[in-house]
């Protein structure tokens, strides 16, 4: 039988196809990935849009829950710090029920009570990065403001009574 | 009665015979490596033969023609499998241009419109943040570039692959010449009785290269090859050829006229075929997904946008603008300039971030086309590397039965250099031989002449 004399181009045909063979496994082997350009995989290099989408916002979760956890924290420690000093006023409570001390005692008594009220105050405006972060969504405004004369009036109402 | 003069006249021609076989045979070595060459073998026949009282004496040989040896059947088989397999390798260069656009997945629409979300997730965090709102603008506007760019870099090549289809049917034309005029010269050959092996040689080649470039079919008649298009319009009748035209129309896209008919859409194959179907379906149809895509998350979008309220206690505006239907993706931009105009408030108040859920929820969401943004964008990725992934196996498949064919043309008509040695030997010994019979048939001669003079 006859067969093709010229068997250059089958030889060239087969080195080619090892070449590209080489080229794809060479370009996987560098680029560490087995998916190079949509052609590789069609089904996997459109999977692979949702992945990294899904990839990136599960990043940005982390990163927001950081942001936040700075501006969670400055409210638990400002919390422990306004329990702290209402502590302080009731001790106060307790020591100017007292009847055995002087109107003088009891009126430095309740300076001090007056001094831990504007301490809550300040505290209950505390800021985080510019936001107040007990205003709700009124970050901009400090929410709370004072109203020393109404303490004092009430103080000095309660010394009246009980002392007539 | 045969003679010693006959004798001598019948090794003449053995010996003439021998040197036009040694002769074909020397050019089937020499062009033994020349791209489209069929072998040619000597025809030698008996000459007719001599009767004489009824005995009948053999009257030597005669070489009749020199016979290139080709399967008209396979050319045709080679043909068609020339244009599937041009045709493929041409979807195949164009689609790979086109998957490029769409190949790093770190960059281009899908990476930027991840970006963008993101960063308003993170404005959530502190919506009444300048720089934040800033950063969403700016990723806004990435987005938007990146919907133009990929855009336009579809439009580019598509008009890349415009021009390529005019310097086809340029060299379709030209081909078509070419083999006209050789079609006349084995009609003229055949007419006078000679054999037009080498010019049949020429014009197999030119038909094979015509086939590379678009549909043809081909039917041998006795004027040679008639060649038509896909839809019958005459390409090569005889001696004559018909030119395909190329005019663009009204935008520019070149049709393809064959006669004054318009057979754009019934080229398939062939370089011109490969060409015209990215041109015309495969790159359309990303345009359109893309166009989809840009103008149903521009719409979804803004409806969520316009629901919330801005830092300056402003209902929301539209945040993208874009064209409907075609050409959304080439228009796709932002609106917004101002970083206080991003409405992330539910409720009227700066620091609420409530809108900014609704907002983001439009990348997950399904558009009309029932698809999320992000889900629209990977069935885009897909069908362009499932395209470019069918075209290349079509190729791949194209020429391996091109291959074979082609090793089967060889055994049929490629030089064989064994064999041609072979015949070469054969041929010298006869060539020796019939000048050992002249030289013999020269001494009874000489003996017969020497009898007369001693008689």
């Amino acid at each position: 039988m006859r067969v093709n004399p010229n068997i250059t181009a089958d030889i060239l045909t087969a080195i080619w196809q090892t070449q590209e063979q080489e080229n794809t496994a060479l370009q996987q082997v560098s680029t560490g990935r087995r998916v190079n350009v949509p052609s590789d995989d069609p089904a996997a290099a459109a999977a692979l849009v949702g992945n990294l989408t899904s990839s990136a916002q599960n990043d940005q979760y982390l990163q927001n829950t950081s942001s936040v956890e700075g501006m969670l924290q400055t409210a638990d420690s400002t919390l422990s710090s306004v329990v702290s000093v209402l502590n302080q006023a009731i001790s106060l409570g307790v020591q100017g029920a007292n009847g055995t001390l002087s109107p003088s005692d009891q009126q430095g008594i309740a300076q001090q009570v007056i001094g831990i009220q504007s301490q809550v105050l300040q505290l209950a405006n505390t800021s985080y990065q510019g936001i107040y972060i007990f205003a709700g969504t009124a970050t901009t405004t400090p929410p709370f403001v004072a109203d020393p004369s109404a303490l004092r009036s009430h103080l000095q109402r309660k010394f009246w009574h009980q002392y007539g | 009665m045969p003679g010693l003069t006959s004798t001598m006249l019948m090794s003449v021609q053995s010996l003439l015979a021998d040197q036009a076989a040694l002769q074909v045979t020397s050019n089937n070595i020499a062009n033994a490596n020349t791209p489209g060459y069929t072998r040619e073998v000597p025809d030698l026949v008996e000459t007719t033969p001599t009767v004489e009282g009824g005995i009948t004496y053999g009257a030597g040989v005669t070489l009749e023609k020199v016979q290139s040896i080709r399967d008209q059947l396979l050319d045709l088989r080679i043909s068609e499998e020339n244009q599937q397999q041009s045709g493929a390798q041409a979807q195949v260069d164009a689609l790979n241009q086109v998957q490029g656009l769409f190949s790093d997945s770190t960059q281009g629409i899908g990476a930027d419109m991840t970006a963008f979300f993101n960063s308003l997730s993170q404005l959530s965090t502190n919506p009444t943040s300048i720089p934040q709102r800033q950063a969403v603008l700016t990723d806004a506007q990435n987005l938007a570039s990146s919907f133009n760019q990929t855009s336009v870099n579809l439009s580019n090549i598509q008009s890349n692959l415009n021009l390529n289809v005019s310097q086809a049917v340029n060299q379709v034309n030209g081909l078509t010449q070419q083999i006209a005029k050789l079609n006349a010269q084995v009609a003229q050959m055949q007419q006078l009785g000679q054999e037009p092996g080498v010019i049949q040689d020429q014009e197999t080649q030119l038909v094979q290269q015509l086939s590379q470039l678009t549909d043809v079919s081909i039917i041998q008649t006795k004027d040679g090859q008639t060649i038509t298009t896909a839809n019958g319009s005459a390409l090569v009748v005889g001696g004559q050829s018909f030119a395909l035209q190329a005019s663009a129309d009204a935008s520019g896209v070149e049709h393809i006229f064959s006669q004054g008919e318009d057979i754009t859409s019934s080229i398939k194959n062939g370089k011109l075929g490969g060409l015209l179907q990215v041109r015309d379906q495969a790159i359309p149809a990303v345009l359109n997904q893309l166009d989809t895509l840009a103008s149903q998350f521009a719409a979804a979008f803004n409806t969520a946008h316009e629901a919330g309220t801005d830092l300056n206690g402003n209902a929301g505006q539209a945040f993208f603008s874009s064209a409907s239907g075609a050409g959304a993706a080439a228009s796709f931009a932002v609106v917004i300039t101002d970083p206080n105009a991003i409405a992330a408030s539910s409720d009227g108040s700066a620091g609420s971030n409530g809108n900014i859920t609704q907002l983001t929820a439009v990348q997950t969401q399904e558009l009309p086309s029932g698809a999320s943004p992000t889900d629209s964008f990977s069935n885009i990725i897909f069908n362009v590397g499932n395209l470019t992934q069918q075209a290349q196996a079509e190729s791949d498949a194209a020429t391996s039965s091109l291959n074979q064919l082609n090793d089967q043309w060889g055994a049929v008509s490629g030089v064989s250099i064994d064999e041609e040695s072979t015949n070469l030997i054969t041929y010298q010994r006869a060539f020796e031989a019939a000048a050992r019979v002249i030289s013999t048939v020269d001494q009874l001669t000489q003996t017969v002449i020497g009898m007369g003079a001693s008689g």
